[in-house]
């Protein structure tokens, strides 16, 4: 990320103001996250859309049959890629591999990937010959603040909404055939749990070296941040759980110190609000699942009709 | 990483000083000596062979062994070089040169011969080099604790079959670790373990200089990189400019005859050097942590 | 391979609250750099190097209001038991050196020198666990060691979670099989200053996890804290002597 990017004095100081007197300035409460909302593909399998408050982004999942790692043959292979482009935000750098790029990219890796959010084993289809290989592609269009959340909550979206295409093996695991999914209906992936992550910005109106020192412990935490409120934070939090009260992710990366109350609090109160976000991860799974159903079975009431 | 500028003037003080006879050097040396060094030995648990030498002016170089068991038939050489220079890239052609100087003198010179464990097995040698830092150019320091972690080197003892032409089975070790041997161990009476080391010489006026500092480096019109080995000078000796990344404008041809003077100096003193890094191993014999 | 015995004994012997050998020293390269450390966390060897405050080699490096903290991060091919060639550039490094780079950004006094740059390079010569908090003591004593204004020690430390007992100071071998948490603390407080678990555990027993690991990072600030004062002693008795 480009350095220059600098908020003037006066909209910094504004702004600390507002927080110090309980307000942010788009009328959020401090542990409210902005409304997803959220578009899935109708045509394809594992094509989301997904507008967090103004931040954007589109994912799409696709697989492909490869063969396993040689050290883990029963398991399938899974990646996601995280592309961050100049798009979403002019100062982003378009060159590859900026230090917060990965960072965000390790990240949202280490909540799905690292915590076998997807059950590998069920991608499997000959041992040590055949597996499947899905790969998450995770775009950016628009910045707006918390691209990890978002980022989180979009590939978890695709997972579920991803269906790979049945397959049959035939002469005796030697061929196998891949059904068009016009042919049969393909198979949802088996997501086994379901991490979300929140991040915390933090905000110290006190003094600096009080607040290092402990003596006094008067920062403001936000939840979900936006751009502004990130350019101003001066430190922030990844906490990664899922709705079995498992933590899986702890990150802060510098930034003032949290103190330990405060980070166990955080944890805490954010239960609600993971447990609010796997049901809506459901619920619209759920309906469109139910959507889906009914358009194929108007087609199939009409060729009964031809008859 | 502090490159020392001279000013015209130093400069001129400098090279006129060292193309006295004898040559006059800034910390009084004499023109075949060593600056003087520090060595330990034997410090990682994890590697079969360990050294560090660091010289006073904060150059430091540090050098693992490690050992693995290969199909000899499977491996082009049965040693591996990788250096890596603090605050240069890996694939800088300063890394890439000090790493083809080394690897070219160790797979040329050395006894692999007794590495070889059984008609099929092998040991290869891993032999990675860390420049902590350094101010002088590094060749010398690196093949030096290079010198010192291969003599200290200690490989498992082999317990199972040495003849496996018939019999597919695995090399087996023992496992008490007091019973591994050194490479010079393997070696048969009158033979002793010396691996090759590289000095690097500095050309200026009709003198040659031992070990230029990087003060000297700067004044110097050429210089000669000697490997020795089997207690004479071998090939390859080639010549360098010593002071990289400087515009050092005494550079200049060489003289032949140097080359043959080079190679005299160093049969005559390299056996000192050697003999003096294996009074270094002999009198650390303190286990434990570096510093 | 049992970790954790129902005598309440690990791996190599020790018990749940008990840390690895500490072993640390500080201005091991006075030559070579204006602060050094160098420390032994169990098997974990760090080498730590700080130049700086200096002026930046690149103009793009100054910041008119404070220093950068620059992180070069080398992890030598011998450092594990199986000898493994490393990029600089893999994701897992350049994950460290961020981190490590933040968390020192706040705990150095970075105001007192505007346009300069601190230039802070490891070595990591073995590694077995707890790689991260060694790392982060190294450089807590090599900047203080170079006299660089801190607000306090920033003592780190891992911790895991063994079926419902936490335990201090992970081995290499105890990482590979529990969550690892690893953390900062700022001095002798209770407040962060880095955090970082990559594993499963129940939320239920984070604060016992927490309880140890602030205990524990509280050890490794004494430990450090003596070596520090016994170096400062050494170096004033020369004072006087002269």
């Amino acid at each position: 990320m480009s350095k220059n990017i600098e908020v003037s004095t006066n909209e910094k100081t504004y702004f600390l103001e507002a927080l110090k007197s309980g307000i942010r300035l788009d009328s959020r409460a401090f542990d409210e996250i902005r409304q997803p909302e959220i578009t899935l593909s109708k045509k394809e399998y594992g094509y989301v859309e997904l507008d967090w408050g103004t931040t954007k982004l589109a994912v799409r999942v696709s697989a492909e049959i490869r063969k396993p790692y040689e050290d883990r043959p029963f398991e399938g292979l899974f990646m996601i890629n995280c592309e961050i482009s100049s798009m979403s935000w002019p100062h982003f750098d378009n060159q590859k591999n900026s230090n917060d790029e990965v960072l965000i990219a390790r990240i949202i890796e280490k909540a799905i990937r690292r915590s076998n959010s997807l059950d590998l084993e069920s991608l499997c289809i000959i041992a040590g010959e055949k597996v499947w290989c899905i790969t998450v592609d995770l775009n950016f269009l628009n910045y707006d603040g918390n691209f990890i959340d978002a980022g989180c909550f979009g590939v978890m979206l695709a997972l579920h909404h991803f269906k790979k295409p049945d397959i049959s093996i035939v002469n005796g695991g030697e061929d196998i055939i891949v059904h068009d999914v016009n042919e049969r209906q393909p198979v949802p992936l088996s997501v086994l749990h379901v991490p979300v992550c929140l991040t915390y910005s933090f905000y110290n109106p006190g003094n600096k070296e009080s607040n290092l020192k402990g003596e006094d412990d008067d920062e403001i935490y936000l939840l979900d941040a936006n751009l502004l409120e990130e350019q101003n934070r001066e430190g922030s939090i990844v906490i990664t759980l899922n709705k079995n009260r498992e933590l899986i992710q702890l990150s802060k990366n510098g930034g003032i110190p949290i103190n330990a109350n405060v980070l166990l609090e955080l944890s805490f109160k954010s239960m609600k609000i993971v447990d609010r976000l796997t049901e809506k991860i459901k619920e619209v799974i759920k309906k469109h699942e139910a959507e889906r159903y009914e358009e194929l079975n108007l087609r199939l009431l009409e060729v009964g009709a031809d008859r | 990483m502090s490159k020392m500028i001279l000013s015209p003037a130093e400069r001129s003080y400098l090279y006129d000083s060292l193309t006295q006879a004898p040559p006059i050097r800034p910390d009084s040396r004499t023109d075949h000596q060593f600056r003087p060094l520090e060595a330990k030995t034997s410090f990682l648990p994890g590697s079969n062979g360990s050294a560090r030498i660091r010289l006073m002016d904060g150059s430091e170089c540090i050098v693992s062994v490690k050992s693995k068991v290969v199909l000899s038939a499977l491996e082009s050489s049965l040693i591996e070089c990788d250096i890596d220079v603090s605050g240069f890239r890996d694939d800088s052609n300063f890394v890439s040169n000090l790493k083809f100087y080394l690897t070219n003198l160790l797979q040329h010179n050395f006894p692999t011969q007794y590495l070889k464990l059984t008609s099929r097995y092998a040991f290869k040698l891993f032999i990675d080099c860390i420049v902590i830092s350094h101010s002088s150019y590094p060749l010398s320091l690196i093949s030096l604790t290079t010198y010192l972690a291969l003599k200290t080197t200690r490989l498992p003892l082999l317990v199972s079959d040495v003849n496996d032409e018939e019999v597919a089975e695995q090399p087996t070790f023992s496992d008490d670790w007091d019973n591994a041997k050194y490479i010079g161990d393997f070696m048969k009476d009158g033979e002793v373990f010396q691996p090759p080391i590289f000095i690097t010489l500095g050309v200026i006026g009709p003198n040659l200089i031992f070990d230029p500092s990087t003060e000297e480096e700067q004044v110097l019109e050429n210089g000669l990189i000697v490997s020795f080995y089997g207690n004479k000078v071998i090939t390859p000796i080639s010549n360098i400019n010593l002071a990289t990344n400087s515009n050092n404008s005494n550079f200049k041809g060489l003289n032949r005859s140097l080359i043959t003077k080079a190679m005299a100096l160093g049969n005559k003193y390299c056996p000192a050097v050697v003999k003096a890094l294996d009074t270094l191993i002999e009198q650390d014999d303190e286990e434990g942590t570096i510093f | 391979m049992e970790l954790y015995s129902p005598e309440g004994l690990r791996l190599d012997g020790r018990r749940w609250n008990e840390i690895r050998n500490f072993e640390c020293r500080i201005n091991t390269h006075p030559n070579s750099s204006d602060g050094s450390s160098y420390i032994e966390q169990g098997n974990t060897k760090v080498i730590c190097m700080v130049q700086g405050p200096m002026e930046p080699t690149l103009r793009s490096q100054a910041n008119a209001n404070k220093a950068t903290i620059e992180v070069n991060l080398a992890v030598a091919n011998f450092s594990t038991l199986e000898r493994k060639k490393r990029s600089k550039s893999e994701k897992r490094m350049v994950e460290m050196k961020t981190t490590l780079e933040r968390t020192f950004e706040q705990s150095v006094m970075c105001n007192l020198y505007p346009r300069t740059v601190i230039q802070i390079d490891l070595h990591v010569l073995s590694q077995d666990g707890g790689l991260l908090a060694g790392l982060t003591n190294a450089i807590t004593l090599a900047l203080i060691d170079a006299g660089v204004a801190m607000y306090d020690y920033v003592a780190a430390i891992t911790a895991g979670l063994h079926d419902q007992s936490p335990l201090l100071d992970l081995n290499g071998l105890e990482e590979l099989d529990m969550s690892t948490l690893t953390i900062g603390v700022i001095g002798k407080s209770e407040k962060l200053s880095l955090l970082m678990l990559e594993d499963k555990i129940p939320l239920d027993r984070l604060e016992s996890v927490l309880a140890i690991a602030i205990a524990g990072s509280h050890k490794i600030r004494d430990l450090m804290d003596n070596e520090v004062r016994r170096h400062g002693n050494i170096r004033s008795s020369k004072l006087v002597n002269n």
